[in-house]
């Protein structure tokens, strides 16, 4: 069984810090069945500061996106990055008012459908891919004790993402146990890093990233899990600076080493803590 | 400041963030969780009172809707429903067309990014750290960091993305009606 | 039209029902109550300090439950459920399920006296309700006074209207008696620990009872409970205690306190399935699942819900326990007038 959906990457899965999380994504998905067709020419999702300052630009970019969805002769589209996930999601509830809509087509010129759009967490967490997921494990971890951290954008805000619950959401922690991995509970997983304020406002964001990871620590966690480039690249670049033992990781990637791929396959050698004992965690 | 109601920028923000004001209790839940409060001169809470009290230069002038991180926590539980994040876009758009304001780092962030975006039609990591620590004339990432990432090739090296026409297309009809912030 | 049968059903054995059965067995009418636990007294056996003159409520309920048993015409049917009710000609056919075993019987009057149940305070996760030790709801302090004024705590903090007063993730109405029984509940605490750092945070004060104010009052300026107006955002474990994350609104401060237990005052919720048996007898239910009465121009009696159905207590809206006694009596009266005139000639 093929599910068809279209594929959103991203500036930074495509090219950038979070490369990783784009290969070991497009390995998740070939096993589990998931037909990812990425979006031809796609364009920047606006990130953080499209919907901050050009309100207009930010409906052009996400339009666009969405009808080349539709070009493609499909309906949804998946993004494994939390912000282009959450744009795209909040253009295509915004496009659901008629005025937005035809002033959105007058931008882009073409005529707009309805597309949905689903975070990769949500993909694989449908019933039918968690029984082929099941069925392909080859490797569950053992003594790994791990926290998620979903960040700001993959839950809120909720009247956007239709998320179960944006205080204390359990897909990818769900995922993860499938894995054999044992989640911890801790209270910041929706906090925020701090976003790209990382570069353009490091006062508040050192704030939040090293709130968050305190938080984490406290709980004996020896990995992070994320869904973000941006947390990513927050927590790593901080656990870097503290010379920290602890590997940040993309779900995509635990994910494909339990499917059976190799910690080079899934770009787990490339992760700032690049001596993580990966395979010795691992049982067949 | 006058305690007599006046609605000119209470109306102006309602309509672009299509909010109603008045359902505001000054509960605080929105300032309890924010998560840009540490950096911020006026409260998310005390923002909506500003607005009903037309209190239109302190608020575009301030740091508060620049240090707003756009984490949505305030929104998500605020118990009247108001869509404080969009109401942070909106008085960040009308504080970036007023060619008085002064520059700051995140009004520098935004615009570099988005001129990149407008060329490119994406972002590339690299150049557009590059652009914005030249521009505000900030120092790169520690040299330590900045290794280990080359050495995991986590730096993007190829050059950036050239956009088709359909994308020109776009960029042009932006430019020609609704709000371009120069860069 | 004739009434056949002129026993009352009475649907839930509180202290509103209760009432409502006593004044009804004493005007000379049969009664049943149908209570659906094993036990009368509904949730006010369980509460201590009832104000305003600090009486334990299960004396109140104890006192019910010996003038009851007074009564040969009051029936007490425990752990049933009245699964089906039904508009007749003459009046109302209810089906009581006992044990899995259904009977069905024939009233001349309905009494709906249900009760409420309390928001579900997992919906707050930004308050670790189920998920850190320290969090409890205020009818959980109710229940198990003794030991939560027993936990050697340092500070707590009340939280206030949690599931009311919110049209985002709650119910849109104010739960009413919160603020009351949250000022009873943290002089308690304070007069148990006097050295803790009692805090109640805050939307508003409603304490709009005879003495209310004054009690309120009392609790800040003689227990000195801190009241803090502010919503509390969130509280999360921190250092082997729990930290409380909120806005000092009337300072305009942001603040962080360590304490060492939370109570949330959830709010009071309608028993929906119960109530809306109340449409199968002419009866509506408001959007929030309450009993609505009549509109005041069109009934006889305030608390007349449709032909022969009445309503007592907080199935109809949160209400404190001098008030579901009067709606009891009320109620009652109701039924009595209703009998009388459509009976015999």
């Amino acid at each position: 069984m093929v599910l068809k959906i279209g594929y959103y990457p991203g500036c930074s899965l495509h090219e950038g810090m979070a490369k990783p999380f784009d290969t070991s994504a497009k390995l998740v998905c070939r096993k589990l069945g998931i037909g990812l067709q990425e979006l031809p020419d796609w364009n920047c999702c606006g990130a953080t500061s499209g919907h901050s300052i050009d309100h207009t630009l930010n409906l052009a970019l996400g339009a666009r996106n969405l009808n080349l969805v539709t070009k493609l002769g499909l309906h949804a589209v998946t993004a494994p990055c939390a912000a282009c996930f959450a744009n795209l999601k909040k253009t295509s509830h915004d496009l659901k008012d008629p005025a937005t809509c035809q002033m959105a087509q007058e931008l882009i010129g073409e005529q707009i459908a309805d597309v949905d759009v689903i975070h990769l967490m949500d993909v694989i967490a449908q019933p039918a891919v968690l029984e082929t997921l099941k069925g392909k494990i080859q490797n569950k971890f053992k003594n790994l004790k791990a926290v998620c951290y979903y960040g700001c954008l993959t839950v809120r805000p909720r009247f956007v993402t239709e998320a179960a619950d944006s205080e204390n959401p359990q897909t990818m922690d769900n995922l993860m146990q499938l894995l054999g991995i044992e989640t911890v509970d801790w209270s910041h997983k929706t906090e925020c890093c701090g976003g790209s304020f990382s570069i353009c406002g490091p006062e508040i964001a050192t704030i939040r990233t090293n709130e968050v990871l305190s938080q984490a620590k406290a709980t004996g966690a020896e990995a992070i899990i994320v869904a973000c480039p941006l947390c990513h690249s927050n927590l790593e670049f901080a656990l870097h600076a503290e010379s920290s033992k602890i590997p940040v990781v993309f779900f995509t990637q635990l994910l494909g080493l339990a499917l059976g791929y190799s910690v080079k396959e899934v770009g787990l050698h490339k992760m700032l803590v690049n001596n993580f004992p990966w395979i010795e965690k691992l049982t067949s | 400041m006058s305690a007599v109601k006046s609605v000119s920028l209470q109306n102006e923000i309602e309509q672009k963030a299509n909010v109603n004001l008045d359902t505001c209790m000054q509960c605080g839940c929105c300032t309890g969780g924010c998560s840009g409060i540490d950096c911020m001169d006026y409260s998310p809470r005390q923002v909506i009172q500003l607005i009903k009290k037309n209190q239109r230069e302190r608020l575009l002038k301030g740091k508060t809707i620049w240090m707003c991180v756009a984490c949505h926590i305030c929104e998500d539980r605020c118990p009247a429903g108001i869509r404080i994040s969009r109401l942070m876009d909106a008085l960040r758009e009308i504080a970036i067309a007023d060619s008085s304001l002064k520059p700051n780092m995140q009004t520098v962030f935004h615009k570099t990014f988005l001129g990149q975006v407008k060329t490119f039609g994406r972002t590339h990591e690299g150049l557009l750290m590059m652009a914005y620590s030249r521009k505000t004339k900030t120092p790169l990432p520690p040299t330590k960091l900045i290794i280990d990432l080359l050495l995991r090739m986590r730096i993007g090296m190829r050059p950036p993305h050239i956009p088709g026409k359909s994308y020109r297309f776009i960029i042009k009809k932006v430019k020609e009606g609704g709000n371009v912030h120069g860069a | 039209m004739d009434i056949i049968n002129k026993d009352v059903l009475v649907i839930g054995g509180g202290i509103a029902g209760m009432q409502a059965a006593l004044d009804l067995a004493a005007s000379g009418c049969q009664v049943v109550i149908a209570e659906k636990e094993q036990c009368l007294g509904g949730h006010v056996k369980d509460y201590t300090c009832l104000f305003p003159d600090l009486s334990d409520g299960s004396a109140l309920v104890a006192q019910k439950i010996a003038r009851i048993k007074t009564y040969s015409n009051i029936t007490v049917q425990l752990a049933t459920e009245v699964s089906d009710l039904e508009a007749v000609s003459g009046g109302f056919k209810a089906t009581l399920t006992n044990n899995g075993k259904a009977k069905t019987r024939d009233f001349g009057a309905v009494i709906f006296a249900v009760g409420y149940s309390n928001f579900d305070g997992t919906k707050y996760g930004e308050y670790g309700y189920g998920r850190y030790p320290g969090v409890i709801t205020g009818i959980e302090f109710e229940q198990n006074i003794e030991k939560v004024l027993e936990r050697p705590i340092k500070s707590a903090v009340f939280i206030k209207c949690v599931g009311a007063r919110d049209r985002s993730k709650g119910m849109p109405y104010c739960s009413k008696v919160c603020c009351m029984y949250t000022a009873k509940q943290a002089k308690e605490l304070k007069r148990a620990h006097p050295d803790a750092d009692v805090y109640v945070t805050y939307m508003d004060i409603r304490a709009n009872f005879k003495n209310g104010e004054e009690f309120v009052r009392s609790a800040m300026e003689e227990e000195r409970v801190c009241y803090i107006r502010g919503r509390v955002a969130k509280v999360f474990p921190k250092n082997d205690r729990l930290t409380v994350r909120c806005e000092d609104t009337l300072m305009g401060v942001p603040f962080e306190l360590e304490t060492d237990l939370v109570v949330l005052a959830t709010a009071m919720v309608p028993l929906k399935s119960t109530n809306a048996l109340v449409s199968k007898v002419g009866g509506k239910v408001d959007d929030n699942g309450f009993i609505n009465s009549l509109p005041l121009a069109e009934s006889s009696n305030p608390m007349e819900v449709a032909k022969g159905v009445y309503y007592a207590g907080a199935c109809a809206f949160p209400c404190d326990v001098r008030e579901s006694l009067n709606q009891g009596s009320a109620a009652a009266a109701g039924v009595i007038s209703y009998l009388q005139v459509s009976g015999r000639p």
